[in-house]
């Protein structure tokens, strides 16, 4: 086993682990908390469809897989999770996203029992294909209810409009038709790929101690041999595939989200410089989001994302407008002066601070720091790299970032309201 | 943790909660005013006037740019529900100065700015100015528009209209478009007025000290103001159970329907305790009712929740069902009632709810803001109980507690949202 102790710059302590079989424990100790928030993980989400173990042999698995094996996982031959998670009194839930499965709780007593409870029923699938056609049912209303949603319409759109191979464009939890292929030995054959140790990771903050946490996680962890998983390369071109889409619904106001698609982006400090760019450029307190809103071009739902994973990045922009068009227009224009100029040193120090609070902000709870790890075991990054990156960044970096937003590589997309 | 409460001047309290274990001081400021319908739409724009420039930071631009010198210090804004009143919060959170880099006092220049806001506003002629108060309309307009996009939140929205629709509660969370376009900036001043002298006002403060002075500061800023008319925020006027159920269906190009139904309970001779564990063994944890028939045995729907609000005397339930499937949901919604009602039910769901609920009341010690909604809604009971305190109170619930609080209930409204009848 691996394991040290790094120290954060704000100084909390992250105990790094990884165990023999390749499952990496991350744990921040906050002994002055009284809850204690865990998360049993795997680097697996929605946009593994297609994987090999030998490089050569590539097996394909329907749109939202994933999603749906989170679902089952709950169950075991003798009840579910949440039963026994009843009987502790913590609050437990799991998430699927693009690159990522996490089962999670949160606690304030029998912390151990709880952790028991997770590692166990992550470890023991069960699926039958009685239960596999019950959640047919479940998910299948869950899908409805965001094909219901214009916010998560347009963004998906959006994605539809930027990437031509990639599975990221395809909802996280699959279409109705897509999950109606789904059966107990596809779930079976996903679940022993992804949910080898040596694919996932724990991480826990709270009013816990480190080493003994991770003495019990050793424990209870089953042997296992590491696998080797190969995605397959989608081939991605850098070219969007639309530069606009426009959907209508039945919705009260426009939905946009404007897209700039740029090639991956790996190292953390460029990161780092494109989120600090990306609150020069649209933060509350630019001179573009000053413009936008006199204007009454948008309202209190614009945000701009940082959107990336391993394998795609772009830079989102999202919220509601009446002129969708002219707001991508004066974006745009804000990319085109900055990529030219550079930003302002007292703005980018401004910037950097209002960072670094958020920083300070996000260790100030354990649900916050277990999100940081969990994003820190899924990305690669050893803990507290982006804080130290951050602390290095100058405004040449920012100005750098900023030169990887491709006006030409953009494409806009609309939910319209329907006549 | 430690606590204190103090009075600051008239029908203002200062609430204290000493906590060590967080980066950041989180200050609230709440007013209490009782729900009127025709006031609705200025509250809501109120909070969000205040919070966006005063005297001293003349545009939201220069406001923001202060709070992100003041290392990503944020500003709160909100108008929502509490008993019978509205509560308008204004609040704040900002890093602890031994994070501040430099030297600087982040937490003092924040009280500042806060200051500057609630009391200071950038007004002239008893008027707020026409330009910030027109981008503060826009954006409440939005709010309205942008709400109904969401067919969760507006239908649990629309289902609380139908069951106080004859009284101030049904005023919907914005107010209505109608009375957004007749504020002017002369109508909000008076309402800002109103607020400062007639307003029951609390002052949370979670962190690890209390910032210098600020209780004396809040307590010169009210001196100046005559007080007078008080809000009384424990007074309540529970949902009246009626003879008949108000049946509303709506249809929208929706590919999910909804289904909303509202109770009137008769709270009063039960504690709020009593009511919230009733209320989370019918349609609250995983072990409950509604989530473990209506949704995992029988695949009605993607979510069935049921709250109470204790003080308004009402339960509702809310969940996401298919078009075909209404009917059903809605009868099996009465069925787990009815099942509660005959006390079918057992160790298993009570201590389930109890070690729940405890959990969370224990989990609030570590969330600033969830302490602080906590200490504001608090207000309206008697006793001012913490989150522990109260967690004590589910100990002595009965089987029967709950059986007889579920007897109380009576139907009151039935809303669907459906998709359109295909031509």
């Amino acid at each position: 086993m691996q394991k040290q102790i790094i120290q954060s710059p704000l100084g909390d302590k992250c105990l790094y682990a990884v165990l023999d079989n390749g499952l990496k424990v991350l744990v921040v100790e906050k002994e002055k908390f009284s809850s204690a928030y865990a998360v049993f993980g795997t680097h697996y989400g929605s946009i593994d469809t297609s994987f090999s173990s030998d490089g050569e042999n590539f097996v394909s698995v329907p749109e939202g897989i994933a999603h749906f094996l989170e679902h089952k996982l709950f169950e075991s031959e003798d009840g579910d999770a949440f039963t026994r998670f009843s009987k502790t009194g913590a609050y437990a839930n799991a998430y699927t996203s693009f690159d990522r499965t996490c089962y999670l709780f949160s606690c304030s007593t029998a912390f151990y029992d709880n952790l028991d409870i997770l590692l166990d029923f992550v470890q023991h699938p069960y699926f039958t294909a009685e239960t596999v056609k019950k959640e047919q049912g479940i998910i299948g209303q869950e899908i409805k209810m965001y094909d219901d949603n214009p916010e998560w319409c347009v963004f998906f759109n959006v994605l539809k409009a930027l990437y031509k191979n990639h599975p990221v464009k395809i909802d996280i939890a699959g279409t109705v038709e897509s999950i109606a292929e789904i059966d107990d030995k596809l779930l079976y054959s996903c679940y022993n790929t992804f949910y080898n140790p040596s694919n996932m990771f724990v991480c826990i903050a709270g009013n816990v101690k480190s080493e003994e946490v991770l003495s019990f996680i050793e424990k209870r962890i089953k042997p296992s041999e590491s696998i080797n998983i190969i995605r397959t390369d989608f081939k991605e071109p850098y070219e969007t595939v639309n530069s606009e889409i426009t959907e209508k619904m039945d919705c009260a106001i426009p939905q946009f989200c404007y897209g700039y698609k740029l090639n991956t982006v790996k190292d953390v400090k460029q990161r780092i410089a494109l989120n600090v760019a990306l609150d020069l450029i649209s933060g509350d307190f630019s001179p573009l989001y000053k413009s936008l809103t006199d204007e009454g071009l948008i309202n209190d739902s614009f945000d701009a994302d940082l959107f990336y994973s391993e394998s795609y990045t772009a830079v989102l922009f999202q919220g509601e407008s009446v002129y969708p068009k002219k707001v991508k227009a004066e974006i745009d224009r804000a990319v085109r002066e900055y990529a030219v100029k550079g930003f302002d040193k007292d703005m980018f120090e401004t910037a950097k601070k209002s960072a670094y609070g958020d920083n300070v902000k996000q260790f100030g709870n354990v649900k916050g720091i277990s999100l940081l790890l969990t994003e820190y075991a899924v990305s690669g990054i050893m803990p507290f790299e982006d804080i130290k990156a951050l602390k290095e960044l100058t405004v040449e970096d920012v100005n750098e970032a900023v030169k990887l937003l491709d006006i030409k590589n953009s494409a806009l997309s609309v939910i319209e309201k329907e006549e | 943790m430690h606590y204190l409460q103090t009075d600051i001047a008239k029908g203002v309290k200062g609430i204290f909660i000493e906590n060590d274990r967080f980066n950041t001081t989180y200050i609230s400021v709440n007013f209490f005013l009782p729900v009127l319908r025709a006031e609705q739409s200025k509250r809501v724009v109120l909070p969000y006037i205040l919070t966006s420039c005063s005297q001293k930071y003349k545009t939201y631009t220069e406001l923001n740019r202060a709070l992100a010198d003041l290392y990503s210090a944020d500003i709160y804004a909100s108008t929502q529900r509490i008993g019978n009143c509205v509560c308008i919060k204004i609040a704040l959170s900002t890093i602890n100065d031994r994070f501040a880099l430099n030297g600087q006092s982040s937490v003092k220049q924040s009280v500042d700015l806060l200051m500057s806001l609630i009391f200071n506003p950038k007004v002239e002629n008893a008027s707020f100015f026409e330009e910030n108060l027109n981008t503060e309309k826009r954006k409440t307009e939005e709010q309205i528009l942008s709400e109904m996009n969401d067919k969760r939140a507006y239908s649990a929205d629309r289902l609380l209209s139908e069951m106080f629709k004859n009284s101030e509660h049904g005023v919907g969370r914005y107010g209505s478009l109608e009375d957004v376009k007749k504020i002017d900036g002369k109508n909000l001043f008076d309402a800002y007025e109103e607020l400062l002298r007639s307003a029951f006002v609390t002052v949370n403060v979670i962190g690890e000290k209390l910032p210098d002075g600020l209780f004396e500061r809040i307590s010169d800023c009210f001196s100046g103001i005559k007080r007078e008319n008080i809000t009384d925020v424990k007074v309540l006027s529970p949902l009246k159970a009626t003879d008949s159920i108000n049946y509303v269906t709506e249809r929208q190009n929706v590919l999910q329907g909804k289904l909303g139904m509202g109770f009137s309970l008769d709270t009063k001779a039960f504690s709020q305790s009593e009511a919230l564990i009733f209320a989370d063994i019918f349609g609250g944890g995983p072990y409950s009712k509604l989530f473990s028939n209506v949704r995992e045995k029988m695949s009605l729907c993607y979510y069935c929740n049921a709250s109470v609000n204790y003080g308004l005397g009402y339960l509702t339930v809310n969940s996401g069902v298919e078009a075909i499937n209404a009917e059903k949901a809605q009868n099996e919604i009465i069925n787990q009632l009815t099942a509660i009602k005959n006390g079918d039910f057992g160790d298993f769901e009570i201590s389930s709810s109890k070690k729940a609920i405890t959990d969370n009341c224990k989990s609030h010690y570590d969330n600033q803001s969830l302490l602080d909604r906590w200490y504001t809604s608090r207000v309206i009971y008697d006793g001012f109980l913490s989150p522990n305190e109260y967690a004590q109170t589910f100990e002595e619930i009965t089987k029967e507690n709950i059986i007889n609080i579920a007897k109380t209930e009576r139907p009151n409204t039935v809303y669907k949202l459906l998709p359109q009848e295909e031509k």
